[in-house]
């Protein structure tokens, strides 16, 4: 400690040893303040599939979408704490298929910023996303519904989470006759 | 030059070294500990980053600028010349003697 | 004036050489070892852009895991793609998963950053319109540090600064008085 030089150095290494350990502890933290969220509420009022052009930026084939209506009622404040950063959350459709036996497609999802903002309450909400599948066709499966919630922390590790939210089906596709 | 020197080298004799070292742990320590604690009670972890900003620059301020309270008790050299070896019974390789100019 | 430099004794020098390797050696050792757990290439990234705000801003650090383990495969998570052929890699959010079954399932995924309004597809490479999990993706995020990886975005796009902190090193360690 003779030297400044040597009082930098000596005193920047420990602040980095301190700091390194108190983001430490604020990371710990969150495991003993994470509580469980409440209920999730899921109605799904309609589901439509027409065909369209969706993510066929070079080619003209066409593809079957689907359009999907909902409600929502979530309440997501019981997971806000210290270093709870922001809650990612969204709406899953998972359903079979012959080519790919899983398929998940997120028709909805939302940040939410802080506990001000973390009860959901969403009345015949349009899906934020028209869903196309893979092989372009839906062949009228039936899909479940999952409401997931990815936890940012401020300092620390990432948690994903997720309800069963009901389910429905795909109907046949909207023609000029039906 | 020199005194460019002196101001980049911040000597500081022992007594204040052992009062930097002091200083440097235990106040880091201290904001790490209170930043942590106070942001815990409060849920806001805008306090603990503030609050480790703040001790931390309070650590720097006190420790790296050689105060002149860090150099109190300065080293006291004997006068040259004096204090040569009069016990006897002491061997050594006798050094290397360099002539000096008179 | 430059005292240091008068005092070049060739054992202080390996010395200091060896101890410098050893250093260098070990933090190898220490990131190859954290790329074999994880089974990642790299396995901590520095976000680059902002296209994942508010979650991740540029100069955020990110630790990734490579195995589909947990929670953090599906869709709602957040991976670290290299498209094929392109050099920077892309850090988003899976919004769509299609897996066949069996032991070694094809999984396709396209992924989407929180901050664009659409989806991934013009980023892929040419008539590409889903990633292969096994060849493009080098792993989910599961863990976070804000801010820490900053200096290196500011090392690599001003390189004068890095010329800068070299010289700044040089001519401490000449006028030390060691």
């Amino acid at each position: 400690m003779h030297s400044t030089l040597v009082r930098i150095q000596n005193l920047f290494g420990f602040f980095t040893s301190v700091t390194f350990a108190v983001g430490l502890l604020v990371a710990a933290s969150s495991m003993f303040l994470q509580k469980e969220m409440g209920d999730v509420k899921v109605n799904v009022r309609n589901v439509e599939v027409v065909k369209g052009y969706q993510n066929q930026y070079y080619t003209s084939r066409s593809t079957e979408q689907a359009f999907i209506r909902f409600d929502l009622e979530a309440d997501l404040e019981p997971l806000f704490h210290w270093n709870t950063k922001q809650i990612f959350a969204y709406l899953t459709a998972s359903y079979p298929g012959r080519k790919y036996e899983f398929n998940d497609a997120i028709i909805w999802d939302i940040i939410i910023p802080s506990k001000e903002k973390s009860k959901l309450k969403l009345r015949n909400r349009r899906a934020k996303y028209i869903i196309n599948d893979v092989t372009n066709r839906f062949r009228e499966q039936n899909a479940t519904l999952t409401f997931g919630w990815n936890i940012q922390p401020h300092v620390g590790a990432l948690t994903w989470n997720e309800k069963g939210a009901g389910s429905f089906s795909f109907p046949p596709l909207k023609t000029k006759n039906n | 030059m020199d005194s460019i020197q002196k101001i980049i080298d911040g000597f500081i004799d022992f007594e204040g070294q052992r009062i930097t070292e002091m200083l440097t742990t235990n106040i880091l320590i201290l904001t790490g500990a209170i930043s942590w604690i106070v942001g815990f009670i409060l849920q806001d972890v805008t306090y603990t980053l503030y609050i480790g900003l703040a001790g931390s620059l309070l650590a720097v301020l006190a420790v790296i600028p050689p105060w002149p309270v860090y150099n109190r008790h300065p080293l006291r050299w004997l006068p040259a010349g004096a204090g040569t070896a009069t016990d006897d019974s002491v061997e050594g390789d006798g050094g290397v003697k360099v002539k000096k100019e008179e | 004036m430059l005292p240091s430099l008068s005092s070049c004794n060739p054992h202080l020098l390996l010395a200091q050489s060896l101890n410098f390797g050893l250093i260098l050696s070990t933090a190898f050792m220490l990131w190859k070892g954290l790329s074999l757990v994880s089974n990642s290439p790299s396995p901590i990234v520095v976000v680059l852009s902002g296209s994942m705000e508010p979650a991740f801003w540029r100069g955020d650090l990110l630790v990734l895991w490579n195995r589909d383990m947990g929670n953090w495969a599906g869709t709602g998570a957040v991976v670290v793609y290299n498209v094929v052929g392109k050099s920077i890699p892309i850090v988003h959010r899976i919004m769509r998963r299609h897996a066949t079954g069996g032991a070694k399932p094809k999984i396709s995924l396209l992924t989407k950053g929180d901050n664009n309004p659409a989806d991934d597809v013009e980023l892929y490479a040419n008539g590409q319109f889903y990633l292969d999990r096994e060849m493009e993706v080098i792993g989910s995020v599961i863990g976070y540090v804000p801010y820490v990886g900053y200096i290196t975005i500011l090392l690599s796009e001003y390189p004068m600064l890095k010329t800068a902190m070299l010289g700044l090193m040089g001519l401490v360690v000449v006028m030390q008085r060691e």
